[in-house]
């Protein structure tokens, strides 16, 4: 039976792991476009600062750098200290969150990540150029996916295990909101400047950000095209870095946890958001922006009641026929609305390792 | 390089011991300890590749973490957990021998917490002075008349071993309160099993990796419920505790949850709970690495956040089960340490197999007055401190500090005690690339329930400093792996 705080912990540690692989792969995607691009009539339809706007962390970026340029922007996003979502800074939390939850993963679980944190913090306590550090950013993700690996082939498929893919999956789903908003946005508003090679190639950054490119030409068709792409990463039922995989995946771990009726209705009305969508009009850029946004909201909202529901009860006395009843507390700490107020901000990574949201 | 018998001409890199027992063939009389084999093997290997297996070794320690963590300058460091690879050997006859004196000593120590609190019949028979421990500061008096589960209170005890010069093994002191250091013990095996594997082929060394089998079993066995499979928890102070890693590695061992105290609520019927993602679920047995101090608000402190309001209240009455039993640290005493042989003779009426340090008490005037006079050759304790903290050093102290504790054991007799000063025994110790000699002592674990077991061997901490006597890690100390080699026709 899995401990509240303990749970909370192996969410956060699943959900910075994520974070780290998504931010690596994100740098890792927009470097490879920069390479690709040169400016359309004088518009540059990719640049560095986007990345700035996916994270939400513009604001944050500011406090310390000038020049909103490739160097500050990638050394920022990989190794800056106060930033909460740097991927320094995330393995940091990971590992935090995992040193107080080691005894419930195999021991190569946490002596892995703890290698990876001591590799990386070593490996970045010096500036990156673009050679090393795409050599680097590929080795991030390549141990995070050993990472998962490993604890797929060795864990009991137990709530804790469940706990975890809750997590990733969660971060994955809001991760594919940020790229699709932010990229989407862009390249669709543009729509005029930016002729269709250049528009597709946009498509296929996004595609590979997600490490979907292959995976899409497979499963839809070899021809990128918005509308496919744009359904392909959000209603996609197979491929696991689509929006819905990931929301079916929340929903999967919910119900073998158990106990979580809130939360299976707001992913019913995500399921809804998701039929009821037309996608050809989305990808026209009408109301893109505004959908994603509805479906950050509800991601908000999903996080919010799975912490009410299994972190952050109220204690209620078991009646002494019924020790194993499950109350669901009445403690609202709703961070619901923070999505509306700031749509890029991220989720809760002010979030303290030691203790999940705790006051 | 290594230690050979003085009468041997000296190869090149061997060191000479001298004034101290060796416990690696200082004589030919010591190659029955089953060092010879270590001995050829390590002078086979030669400095270079020795170094280069410390090297691996110190490796794995950083990536596997293993830690312990030091406060200092305001922050939590963790420190990786110091380690030479050279084992140190102990032959299972010795062994035997030791291990039925840890034993014999546990038992009495049981029966003698288990008589303080119930009855008081030794200080009744004038066999114990009972002004010694009824004010004690780890006296728990509203503990009375709770008989625990097979009458134990210590089940978890770890007891300092130190081998002097004449080669005797003594008892240094029993740390019956939350004695750590096991999970280094396990750890160690581990890693010299990876770094020297060729030394477990030719001859066989007896396992340590029962311990977390042969612990869970012992606390389920203090379960109040019968029948049930016994929900055990491992209580920590939290992360920033020195000895974090050995709570989470033995509740990971043993396969049960590791609590902090928000995690735990005791409710009006005096049942523990723990908060889960699916509720309270009941508490049946905690294995409580947290001070007496720290564990109830209610009982103890009440100036104290931490701790589980009413915890005391429940184990009081029989709602659960806590391992070590509150009030146990009342033993842990130099002034007690000092009765143990009578103490055993009293309760089991049997000598003690393992010798005492020979100690003097400062709340005795005879002996105070022999420990004032003989300052520059005792060690001076105090009664309750563990560490190494608070102690002076007679042989290597200044005047000025032996100035000043004649001024301590003056204002407050019952907090000293003076031993005399042990040269703790040397082993071969790698030491930048050099192998030289160093002291140790031993810590082996000793779980108590409805039986007695004694790990094999235990931890041995060493000194890694030269000429140092002082193992604590937090104080330049590291440790080894500990071999107890069994006899040859054991096969």
């Amino acid at each position: 039976m899995m401990l509240s705080r303990v749970a909370e912990n192996v969410y956060w540690m699943a959900r910075y792991l994520e974070r780290v692989e998504d931010t690596a792969r994100l740098v890792v995607a927009t470097h490879h476009a920069m390479l690709d691009m040169a400016p359309v009539n004088d518009v540059q339809p990719m640049n560095w600062e986007q990345l700035l706007a996916i994270t939400g962390s513009r604001e944050e970026f500011f406090k310390r750098n000038s020049r909103a340029d490739e160097q500050q922007i990638t050394n920022f996003l990989i190794r800056d200290d106060e930033y909460p979502g740097s991927i320094l800074k995330a393995l940091h939390f990971a590992r935090e969150n995992m040193r107080t939850t080691r005894e419930l993963f195999p021991r190569e679980g946490w002596e892995f990540l703890n290698r990876l944190f001591l590799e990386t913090r070593s490996a970045g306590s010096r500036d990156f150029h673009a050679a090393n550090r795409l050599e680097f950013l590929e080795l991030v993700i390549n141990e995070c996916l050993r990472m998962t690996g490993l604890l797929d082939s060795t864990m009991v498929r137990d709530e804790t295990f469940s706990m975890f893919r809750l997590g990733r999956y969660l971060e994955r789903a809001d991760m594919v909101t940020r790229i699709l908003d932010v990229r989407g946005a862009l390249m669709l508003t543009r729509h005029e400047d930016v002729d269709r090679p250049l528009r597709n190639a946009l498509w296929l950054t996004v595609l590979r950000s997600l490490s979907g490119d292959q995976m899409y030409r497979r499963r839809v068709r070899p021809r990128i095209r918005g509308v496919d792409v744009l359904a392909f990463l959000l209603k996609d039922r197979a491929f696991p870095r689509a929006f819905r995989y990931g929301v079916s995946g929340v929903a999967h771990c919910l119900e073998f946890i158990g106990g979580a009726h809130a939360a299976q209705g707001i992913i019913a009305r995500i399921e809804e958001q998701l039929y009821l969508a037309d996608i050809t009009r989305l990808a026209d850029n009408t109301g893109l922006h505004d959908f994603l946004d509805g479906l950050q909201i509800l991601l908000g909202e999903l996080h919010a009641t799975i912490s009410r529901t299994y972190f952050n009860q109220e204690v209620e006395k078991p009646s002494p026929t019924d020790l194993g009843s499950s109350p669901v507390g009445m403690s609202s700490r709703g961070r619901t609305s923070t999505a509306t107020l700031n749509r890029c901000s991220r989720p809760p990574v002010t979030t303290p390792f030691t203790g999940g949201t705790s006051a | 390089m290594l230690a050979i018998a003085n009468s041997t001409p000296l190869p090149n890199g061997f060191y000479r011991p001298q004034g101290v027992h060796d416990e690696l063939g200082m004589g030919s009389d010591q190659r029955h300890n089953g060092n010879s084999l270590l001995l050829s093997y390590l002078d086979q290997l030669g400095q270079k590749e020795l170094s280069r297996r410390q090297g691996v070794a110190e490796m794995a320690i950083v990536n596997f973490g293993i830690t312990f963590t030091i406060y200092s300058e305001g922050e939590n460091i963790d420190r990786a957990w110091p380690f030479d690879i050279i084992p140190r050997c102990i032959a299972e006859t010795e062994w035997r021998r030791l291990e039925s004196g840890l034993i014999q000593r546990t038992q009495a120590l049981n029966a003698f917490i288990n008589d303080l609190y119930n009855g008081q019949k030794i200080l009744k028979d004038g066999r114990f002075p009972g002004e010694v421990v009824l004010n004690s500061r780890n006296w728990r008096p509203e503990l009375c008349g709770v008989l625990p589960k097979f009458g134990v209170w210590a089940h978890i005890c770890g007891s300092d071993l130190l081998r002097d010069k004449d080669g005797v093994m003594y008892v240094l002191e029993d740390n019956l309160r939350v004695p750590s250091g096991v999970s280094y013990m396990l750890e160690n095996r581990l890693l010299t099993k990876r770094i020297l594997p060729e030394l477990f082929r030719n001859q066989s060394i007896l396992p340590v990796d029962d311990y977390p089998s042969q612990l869970y079993d012992m606390l389920a066995s203090l379960s109040p419920r019968s029948g049930d499979k016994a929900r055990v928890v491992v209580l920590t102070p939290g992360i920033f505790n020195s000895a974090y890693f050995e709570h989470a590695y033995l509740a990971q061992q043993m396969g049960v949850d590791l609590v902090e105290a928000r995690d735990l609520v005791v409710d009006e019927t005096d049942t523990v709970y723990m908060k889960t993602i699916h509720g309270l679920k009941r508490v049946d047995v905690i294995y409580r690495r947290v001070d007496d101090d720290f564990l109830d608000p209610e009982a103890f402190r009440a100036d104290s956040m931490l701790g589980v309001p009413g915890l005391i209240r429940a184990w009081k009455r029989g709602r659960v089960g806590l391992a070590n039993a509150p009030g146990t640290g009342v033993a842990d005493d130099k002034v007690v340490y000092s009765y143990m042989p009578e103490i055993i003779r009293y309760y089991l009426d049997e000598d003690p197999i393992i010798p005492n340090v020979p100690t003097w008490r400062c709340h005795i005037p005879e002996e105070r007055r022999h420990v004032l006079a003989n300052l520059d050759q005792l060690v001076v304790k105090p009664a309750n401190e563990s560490g190494g903290y608070g102690m002076l050093m007679g042989p290597h102290a200044t005047p000025g500090e032996r100035e000043e504790f004649i001024g301590l054991i003056q204002a407050n007799p019952r907090n000293y005690i003076g031993q005399k000063t042990l040269t703790p025994s040397t082993v071969p110790t790698l030491v930048d690339g050099r192998i030289e000699p160093r002291h140790v002592d031993l810590r082996p674990f000793i779980l108590s329930g409805k039986q007695t077991w004694v790990t094999a061997g235990g931890l041995t901490r060493v000194a890694l400093r030269r000429g140092s006597f002082v193992v604590n890690s937090s104080q330049g100390g590291g440790s080894k792996d500990t071999w107890v080699i069994a006899n040859r026709d054991r096969g």
